[in-house]
């Protein structure tokens, strides 16, 4: 999605009647947002913007964090009517504290890890504040009807990503990484949560439908790292252009956000938020106990043959988890595993590509 | 006129030092320690539970390499030398403790003491995001209790409510008599120098007698008020000396090419401001003994105004009233490469600086030497603009 496109769907949703909520992670419970009658968009990176993080920013940040800083910037998109500003990594954290329209930012406050005691109340207590808030600021109300419909299509749409990537479980897989997250990266521009679902389950149907394009002989490559919207498909095709062939992606955009379910029957709907918001594999963890669990799970179910993690090179909680992941892999997993640390930009293609290679050829 | 100063001084800006065998004697004689690594860490707690505390922050670019065999190259240099010092069994004060605690501060602290804990005793304290007593109180003093019986359980004791009011009486006077050394440079010119203040502030955490360690400092700030009414002044008076105020993160360690070159440069520190800045130190813990110790040490370390949290309002207010109090000129932010949380912070700073009409210097750097000469340039430059307009201040009265 570009600036233009995603102005566009704002405008029109604007015309719609409807007030349109921006958020940029997974920890964000998009069932309260949908329940809420707004249209959100969990942003990828975005091409285009118009550069305010080398005013605003140091250097030295994750380039993500560059890019949302940019985003909640630029005049084309200062229709926006909420900003979730999660307290995840630093980066982003601080950078929201110095965005100029403070007014139209929510914090919603991420806990550091998953599996302390006051984890679970702080989720359930941060979902109660951002009900109130939501319900103050637009003058509505949510019922605990609405958030039991809300979450159901949420969970739908969650549903039709896993389905999705599951078709490459099959040997040979039933399609390119590279076809997947092209599916899954237009389908989540479209701004109904149902409409999400449709595209998913269409494109599930058309993979199947065919003939595999997929080798058998192509090794099977589980994607991990940070979230990487922006670098996928440079870090896919020389996957894909190399004998191998990616077969499920465990970063944040897909199967970390996917795998969550958020139990629409449990009375206690703040239980339900508790359930679901904790089992995040999010770096920001500490200790990141479910990502280890989601890898396990992953790479049995997806009969992968090689880890390959990718990191930017700013992002601490990525980097510095890498050394337990690979440990893992090495010790646990018995899967080879490799670390390639990369940018938003194309200029090392070209040497992350022989690195790639050398590493699927290993195989 | 300049003259001689307390004898006292020497012996802070060495107690790092001498501390290694204070160190040592102390555990000779079977008292446990307690490292620790940030301003967070419930000073009350420790204290209460009869145990040492020392500071394990690493200041040495040594144990970087050793470091980053398992941590990223691009992270701070605090982190990875403190990490360094564990893994390399090089640093006395790690060597020593019996239990290390951390708090998940920033990104990279956090995810490095996943890894110390598996080279030392740890305890992992959770801190909330959002500094804000409806929201996150409740979860804090959740884990300030568990931090409690954490220690209970680790070292056998038990640490009773009084124990903790005494504790907290006596942490409140350390607090007070800081924030009195501080105070010093409201004076002009400052009572104290800043490099001075500084050997004190960071040598006091380095020596393991309370009460002597609190005389000491009280005939500091004695001699230094007295020779100041006598006209006997740290540095000349000089109506275009800049007046500053240092802050950052982690910064300790560039002291030789940061604070002490702006002091010698002909500037004055007046004050520092961050964690333990002058509203962090006034603000007590609530001695009311009929409310639970723990939710009132929790109460004072939820203000903490440090940049690992969101939205750091506190902090802001803090910068702006020191801005005011110690009349300062000019602002200057020490971060070390790969820092985000105050490297990013301080664009917030030099906001408020700028609504108080004063100039920020950001300074980053690291632990490794080689960026002297440019620090020092960007320093020179900065005082002569703000001596310019004192200058010009001064003209037109
Ligand atoms: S990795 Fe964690 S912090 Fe980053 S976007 Fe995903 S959930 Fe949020
Ligand atoms: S200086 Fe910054 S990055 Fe380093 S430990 Fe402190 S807060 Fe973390």
């Amino acid at each position: 999605m570009n600036k233009q496109e995603l102005k566009r769907l704002i405008d029109d949703r604007h015309r719609a009647g409807k007030k349109v909520a921006l958020s940029f992670c997974s920890h964000v419970p998009e069932e309260v947002l949908e329940a809420a009658g707004l249209c959100h968009f969990r942003l990828p990176y975005m091409e285009g913007m118009e550069d305010s993080a080398s005013r605003i920013l140091i250097n030295n940040v994750c380039p993500l964090v560059k890019n949302v800083c940019d985003i909640c910037e630029d005049p084309a998109l200062s229709e926006a009517d909420l900003i979730l500003a999660e307290t995840s990594c630093d980066g982003k954290k601080k950078m929201y504290e110095l965005l100029t329209n403070q007014d139209r930012l929510y914090f919603y406050q991420v806990g550091q890890g998953a599996d302390r005691d006051y984890v679970r109340p702080l989720i359930k207590s941060e979902v109660r504040y951002l009900i109130r808030e939501l319900e103050k600021r637009f003058g509505i109300a949510v019922t605990d009807a609405d958030l039991r419909e809300a979450a159901k299509r949420v969970n739908e749409e969650r549903e039709s990503v896993l389905e999705l990537m599951a078709v490459q479980r099959a040997f040979p897989p039933a399609a390119y990484g590279m076809e997947i997250y092209q599916a899954l990266e237009e389908s989540r521009t479209l701004p109904e949560l149902k409409d999400r679902t449709s595209a998913n389950r269409r494109a599930r149907e058309a993979f199947l439908a065919r003939k595999s394009p997929v080798s058998p002989d192509a090794r099977r490559i589980l994607l991990t790292g940070c979230p990487m919207s922006g670098v996928y498909e440079k870090i896919i095709h020389g996957v894909e252009a190399n004998g191998g062939v990616v077969v499920a992606i465990e970063n944040c955009e897909v199967m970390k956000t996917a795998v969550r379910h958020f139990d629409t029957e449990q009375e206690n709907l703040m239980e339900a938020f508790a359930d679901c918001y904790q089992n995040t594999a999010c770096a920001i963890m500490s200790p990141n106990l479910r990502r280890f669990a989601l890898l396990r799970q992953l790479a049995a179910e997806y009969e992968a043959e090689g880890v390959l993690e990718v990191t930017l090179q700013t992002c601490h909680p990525y980097t510095v988890e890498r050394d337990r992941i690979q440990q893992l892999c090495k010790n646990e997993l018995q899967i080879p595993y490799m670390a390639v640390e990369t940018d938003m930009t194309d200029s090392d293609t070209g040497q992350l590509t022989t690195r790639i290679a050398a590493f699927i050829e290993m195989l | 006129m300049a003259n001689e100063l307390p004898q006292n001084f020497e012996e802070f800006a060495e107690a790092r030092r001498e501390g290694f065998l204070l160190m040592k004697e102390l555990k000779d004689k079977g008292r446990q320690v307690c490292g620790t690594f940030c301003q967070y860490t419930p000073a009350e707690i420790i204290h209460a539970a009869g145990l040492k505390q020392v500071g394990l922050c690493g200041r040495s670019h040594l144990p970087i390499k050793t470091a980053e065999t398992r941590l990223p190259a691009n992270l701070c240099p605090l982190i990875k030398a403190s990490f360094g010092h564990v893994m390399e069994d090089s640093c006395p004060f790690a060597y020593f403790s019996d239990l290390v605690v951390g708090e998940t501060t920033c990104d990279g602290k956090k995810k490095m003491y996943e890894l110390m804990a598996e080279y030392k005793p740890m305890q992992v304290i959770h801190l909330p995001n959002v500094p804000d007593y409806d929201r996150s109180l409740e979860m804090w003093v959740s884990e300030v209790r568990k931090f409690k019986e954490g220690l209970e359980a680790h070292f056998h004791i038990r640490i009773t409510d009084e124990m903790l009011n005494e504790s907290i009486r006596w942490n409140n006077k350390l607090r007070t008599q800081q924030a009195h050394l501080y105070e010093l440079g409201k004076y002009d010119p400052p009572a104290i120098t800043g490099v001075d203040m500084n050997n004190v502030t960071d040598g006091f955490q380095f020596m393991f007698d309370d009460e002597e360690k609190y005389r000491k400092i009280t005939r500091i700030i004695e001699e230094c008020e007295k020779n100041w009414q006598e006209g006997i002044y740290p540095v000349e008076p000089d109506p275009i000396r800049p007046r500053l105020i240092v802050s950052g993160g982690g910064y300790a360690a560039t002291n030789e090419k940061t604070i002490n070159v702006i002091e010698e440069l002909g500037a004055s520190i007046v004050c520092y401001e961050g964690c333990c800045g002058i509203s962090s130190l006034r603000r007590k813990v609530d001695e009311d003994e009929s409310r639970d110790p723990i939710v009132r040490i929790a109460e004072k370390y939820l203000e903490v105004p440090c940049a690992v949290v969101s939205p750091n309002k506190r902090r802001m207010e803090q910068v702006a009233d020191t801005i005011d109090e110690w009349k300062a000129d000019g602002y200057v932010s020490i971060t070390l490469h790969s820092c985000n949380p105050f490297a990013v912070e301080t664009e917030n700073l030099r906001r408020v600086c700028a609504g108080k009409g004063i100039p920020l210097l950001h300074i980053q750097t690291d632990f490794t030497p080689g960026d002297e000469g440019q620090i020092r340039t960007r320093i020179e430059a900065f005082l002569e603009m703000i001596r310019e307009k004192k200058r010009e201040a001064i003209s037109h009265e």
